[in-house]
């Protein structure tokens, strides 16, 4: 009946009528029909009929679904104060925030409210590099949601087994990474069998991924590299091979350094004696080594060439490398250096050693030296530590120094620090992003929330100036959000 | 007594959402030199970017807001900030044991106007009319209507007759033209009606059916006038209604009212044509009766509020008359008191039965609210719908989002819920979960 009415008024009542009615449509048809003035009418009282008596008696359908119930959750779920200010994070985008409340939630091992599941989810699957921290806070019942939702399956369903064929570049990438950090043979093997499929700037990005988890293992594959068809590539392999210690390369980088350098001793006011280096011109630099991107000449005036060989050749050999070729501690082989006559091209490719390889002791070493410019070297340091080289960098460039001060762990920054560095930026307030000032809020003390209100309150007529006093008003804000934040999770 | 609001509660009091953005970055005390609360009201100063802090003060037993801000938003980010802030951090302010001078100065001004106004509108004296202006006045607006509506009728015939199946490409003005000739007609409630045919969703299949359905009751509507003096008193009242009568506020405040404890179900803005309808149900805990409060703002004016969703209300209230009374007013509010869930309907059985009543009734509801308990939410075929203890099913309105959201909530497990019926399907606004309220905005 309903079909025929839909017709009717489709092809239109001059064309057709419904004429097929039901029992009940031919009962409102003869009571409304003394009022009918015509076919249109008629037609139109008895859809308002048909329809409300249809509503009136209507049947529902079934629907048997049984859906599985989430397993219980194992952690506590956070507080509605902390779920609302998660809300509030997510719906004003406030990224450095959010990124705090991931840090701590996670360190909490505590659960969000189920009932902004839907926004984490969505972040979760826009967001990859927040995706596992918003997994983990999202609980049984967020992994369970995921499975149920098209959209937010990729979160949970076991990476698929041709991903690597079928994926994303992005996808692709991810699985490599995860794959090399688990097992790093067989990732190893993936790229041995596919990597000349690929384009080469996917074979360079692919080949950059070794990196974090580089090995001996890993020199036959690279070595066969070098005659890949791309200087790019190329030289990604190069470089790989050129800071993996005990390589080939690296060996005759090490044999190169020690061939080229010599200790020599030499007198001091005619008694005393001294150590020096000494740089052997002679020495040839193996071909290899400028294949691998050395450079033949400086582009800076009146540098030897074979003292700029050799600083080149300096960053790549590690820091034990002083003491089992000549048997220097490295506080003698930083002075010997810093004694140097070419010391400006010496000293920073130590800074680079320490930084490749992570080598804490060099960096303090390199960092007791006045001359010694690299403040790249504080990142090989405890942030702690960082910390006492305010006096050495933070005039320097106080916004470097701030950067090399922030950490994932949130580590505050002492509070006299912390000032010196406000004191700084209130002369070149433009030198940090409001971003910026933002994520620095969240490693302060709580006892810096007078200091900035100081500052936010101050009357200024320089417009560099009411920008300072806002971004510390914005800070504050920050910093005051952060402790109610630690206050609930 | 102050019941403290959930921060989506202070959301919804924001005018926007650049004020939610802004009050919420006020809730931190760096921003305030001072904070108080008293059972009737909190206050405090905030600094903002001027020399002197502004005194912004919140009447807690009717919501409402007082600033020395310029902000010509209302509430401004003061007074939600200060709402923010205490649902945050309560601890931070001082308890005072007497409400500060200013305060308690705008706190009874505020009774005070609020007791006077009572009175007067429950006795105020019928005005001197000119009864025989009047009367001439209402049957040239009849003819007109009459007239507008056989002029509707016309061209509801001429659009069967010729098809509608031109209708999903036609332009907004389609309508728009018999929309205003309505307009002419002092037939304002059908103009609206009209001009919504245009937002249907003609991409979907079956856009027929509502369609029909749509046409098909003006028609019947026009038909109705035509024998208004042959269907009941209270029929009368809403064929009226719906056409474009209004009845006036102070008639409706001087019938008596019903005195409960009402729930705040919920609260949806609509904007359509500059005007914005803010429609808020509650229902009386006591009386277990449904009623809809709806406001209407013209474009530029914010909004008003004064009652919470998921709060209870302690307030009398009047009904329109209608045959199936839904639409009311508050005529007395006296505070607010702890929430209890309310008892509902066991099936949609039980909800589809009370439908086919109120269409005996009144014809042309096009929604009906409904508490039903022992539902679930259920998505198949990227579609959702709400299934009751029988496995009976309704399609689910709601955008998709809220229906993970209900799903992340309830651990497909069946909850109460509070629902809009419509002949398309029903809408969720709010549900209980374990005794927890979630609304859904």
């Amino acid at each position: 009946m309903e079909a025929d009415l839909i017709k009717a008024a489709m092809l239109g009542t001059s064309q057709y009528v419904p004429s097929q009615l039901s029992p009940l449509a031919k009962e409102l048809q003869q009571t409304l029909g003394p009022t009918n003035e015509d076919k249109e009418d008629a037609y139109l009282k008895l859809t308002a009929g048909f329809f409300l008596v249809s509503e009136a008696g209507q049947q529902l359908p079934e629907l048997t679904v049984q859906l599985p119930s989430p397993p219980a959750e194992t952690r506590l779920y956070i507080t509605t104060e902390a779920n609302a200010l998660l809300r509030q994070f997510l719906r004003h985008k406030e990224d450095n925030l959010l990124e705090y409340f991931l840090f701590r939630c996670v360190a909490a091992q505590k659960t969000v409210l189920p009932e902004i599941l839907p926004e984490v989810l969505s972040m979760a699957v826009e967001k990859k590099a927040r995706q596992e921290a918003l997994l983990q806070i999202s609980g049984h019942r967020g992994q369970w949601l995921a499975q149920l939702n098209p959209a937010w399956q990729t979160l949970v369903a076991p990476e698929e087994e041709n991903v690597w064929e079928t994926g994303t570049w992005e996808q692709r990438k991810r699985y490599f990474k995860n794959l090399r950090a688990r097992q790093p043979e067989q990732a190893l093997t993936l790229l041995h069998n596919h990597l000349q499929e690929e384009n080469t700037n996917a074979r360079a990005e692919l080949l950059e991924l070794l990196y974090p988890n580089l090995s001996l293992n890993d020199e036959p594959f690279l070595t066969s590299l070098l005659t890949d068809k791309s200087q790019k590539v190329k030289q990604v392999v190069y470089q790989l091979l050129l800071q993996l210690p005990q390589s080939r390369l690296n060996q005759l980088v090490q044999a190169y350094v020690k061939a080229a350098v010599q200790v020599k001793e030499e007198r001091v006011l005619l008694l005393a004696k001294r150590k020096v280096f000494n740089i052997h011109p002679d020495v040839p630099v193996p071909e290899e080594l400028f294949a691998a991107g050395f450079e033949k000449t400086s582009s800076q005036k009146n540098v030897d060439d074979a003292e700029y060989w050799v600083s080149q050749a300096m960053a790549y050999v590690e820091p034990e490398f002083w003491q089992n070729s000549f048997g220097l501690s490295l506080v003698e082989t930083v002075q010997l250096w810093a004694n140097h006559a070419s010391k400006p091209l010496f000293l920073p490719s130590l800074v680079q050693s320490a930084v490749r390889y992570q080598h804490r002791e060099l960096a303090q070493t390199l960092l007791s030296k006045k001359e010694v410019t690299g403040m790249e070297l504080l990142q090989v340091l405890p942030v702690a530590e960082r910390f006492t080289y305010a006096d050495r960098f933070l005039e320097e460039n106080p916004a470097l120094y701030l950067h090399f001060l922030l950490d994932d762990t949130y580590a505050p920054i002492p509070t006299k620090l912390n000032q010196r560095l406000l004191q700084q930026f209130a002369l070149k307030p433009y030198a940090l992003t409001q971003q910026q000032y933002q994520r620095w809020a969240l490693q302060m003390e709580a006892t810096m929330l007078p200091v900035l209100q100081q500052y936010a309150q101050q009357e200024y007529q320089e417009y560099q100036m009411r920008f300072f006093r806002n971004v510390c008003a914005d800070m504050a804000r920050v910093l005051h959000t952060k402790e109610q934040l630690n206050a609930l999770l | 007594m102050f019941m403290p609001l959930t921060e989506d509660q202070i959301t919804q009091l924001a005018p926007d959402a650049a004020s939610v953005k802004a009050g919420q970055q006020l809730a931190t005390t760096s921003k305030w030199v001072s904070k108080a609360i008293h059972e009737k009201a909190m206050w405090g100063n905030c600094q903002g970017s001027g020399k002197n802090p502004y005194r912004t003060m919140v009447d807690l037993q009717k919501i409402a807001f007082k600033c020395s801000c310029p902000s010509r938003k209302f509430p401004c980010k003061h007074g939600l900030g200060l709402l923010y802030l205490y649902a945050r951090a309560s601890s931070d302010f001082t308890t005072a044991a007497a409400l500060e001078p200013d305060v308690e100065e705008w706190v009874s001004k505020r009774a005070a106007k609020a007791d006077a106004k009572e009175p007067k509108e429950e006795t105020a004296a019928p005005k001197k009319t000119d009864a025989k202006g009047q009367e001439k006045r209402a049957e040239e607006r009849e003819k007109k209507v009459s007239a507008g509506l056989e002029e509707l009728r016309v061209w509801l015939r001429d659009l069967v007759r010729n098809g509608i199946h031109q209708i999903p490409s036609v332009s907004p003005s389609f309508y728009r033209t018999i929309a205003a000739r309505m307009v002419d007609a002092q037939v304002p409630a059908m103009a609206n009606a009209l001009n919504r045919l245009h937002q249907l969703p003609y991409h979907q299949d079956g856009w027929q059916k509502p369609f029909l359905r749509r046409i098909s009751s003006l028609y019947l509507l026009s038909e109705a006038y035509q024998y208004l003096p042959h269907v009941p008193v209270p029929l009368q009242t809403d064929i009226k209604t719906l056409i474009g009568w209004n009845t006036p506020k102070e008639q409706v405040l001087q019938q008596e009212g019903i005195l409960d404890a009402w729930l705040v179900l919920s609260r949806e803005l609509e904007e359509e044509d500059r005007l914005t309808t803010e429609h808020i149900w509650l229902v009386g805990q006591q009386h277990q009766r449904f009623a809809l409060l709806l406001n209407f703002y013209p474009m530029g004016q914010v909004p008003q509020f004064a009652l919470v969703v998921g709060t209870t209300i302690t307030a009398e209230l009047v009904y329109y008359p209608s045959a199936y009374p839904l639409r009311a007013l508050v005529k007395g509010q006296q505070g607010l008191q702890p929430s209890t869930l309310p008892s509902a309907e066991p099936d949609f059985n039980s909800v589809l039965n009370q439908v086919a009543h109120a269409l005996a009734l009144q014809p042309f509801l096009e929604q009906l609210p409904f508490l039903v308990s022992e539902v679930k939410v259920v998505h198949q075929k990227e579609k959702w719908y709400l299934v009751d203890q029988h496995q009976h099913r309704l399609p689910l309105l709601n955008p998709e989002v809220e229906g993970w959201r209900v799903l992340a909530t309830s651990a497909a497990a069946p909850f109460t819920a509070f629902i809009i019926y419509t002949p398309d399907g029903v809408t969720l606004r709010a549900y209980w979960v374990q005794q927890q309220f979630y609304p859904l905005p």
